[in-house]
């Protein structure tokens, strides 16, 4: 083996072990996100006035139908719903529906694409938008 | 070609259908609505996905209807 061959084998451990110490231990990083825990619950929270949670709860399971959601598990004591979208992609929602105050009830959504969580506001804007037009109400934001 | 090199083609194999069904009561009518939404997931015969799709054919909804309706009325009669 001259030196150059050497330094060749080398160079190719070392990017082994550079490799292997840019990956994250997934484990570790399973509760980790992108966003922050408050810009987060902004995103994915809306308020409206009514606290009518039964009618709000229904909303959201027509709501999710519209889009295309087959219903996978609705609670009404919990005040949730599960719902999965398949169209050449796996979209993964919950809702939850909870009161705020006297007169307002909170609607929040969570989704995953396939195997990401959706952590942009678009997505939770249009289906808020559809929300909105099924329950005749206004969404405000949270602050 | 692709048999000529021994290359197998995938062809859709088996498939899995999920539907939810909700009821909802409508009181001035005395009755129920219900709303079904279906979508499928389809897998090759190499065992990969090869769709995942919602179900929009309106046949399927009035096929899944007509049978509720009958099953609804045999219930009643209790057969």
């Amino acid at each position: 083996m001259n030196a150059r061959t050497a330094i060749q084998c080398m160079l190719v451990v070392l990017l082994g072990f550079v490799s292997a110490g840019c990956q994250m231990d997934s484990r570790k990083q399973a509760l980790a996100t992108t966003e922050s825990q408050v810009a987060l619950r902004q995103i994915q929270t809306r308020a409206f006035d009514t606290t009518n949670r039964q009618l709000m709860l229904r909303t959201v399971i027509a709501t999710m139908q519209d889009l295309s959601f087959v219903i996978d598990k609705a609670d009404a004591t919990l005040g949730s719903v599960s719902g999965t979208k398949l169209d050449g992609y796996q979209l993964r929602m919950s809702v939850t529906v909870r009161p705020r105050g006297q007169t307002q009830l909170l609607v929040r959504a969570n989704a995953q694409y396939n195997i990401t969580p959706v952590e942009d506001p678009e997505p939770y804007q249009q289906f808020f938008t559809a929300l909105e037009k099924s329950v005749f109400l206004t969404a405000h934001n949270v602050d | 070609m692709a048999a000529l090199f021994g290359v197998q083609t995938p062809w859709d194999d088996e498939q899995k259908i999920r539907a939810s069904v909700i009821t909802r009561k409508i009181e001035e009518r005395n009755g129920y609505a219900v709303r079904l939404t279906m979508q499928r997931i389809v897998w090759d015969t190499q065992g990969r996905i090869s769709r995942t799709e919602p179900l929009d054919e309106s046949e399927m909804y009035q096929e899944f209807f007509d049978k509720l309706s009958k099953a609804v009325f045999l219930e009643a009669q209790e057969l």
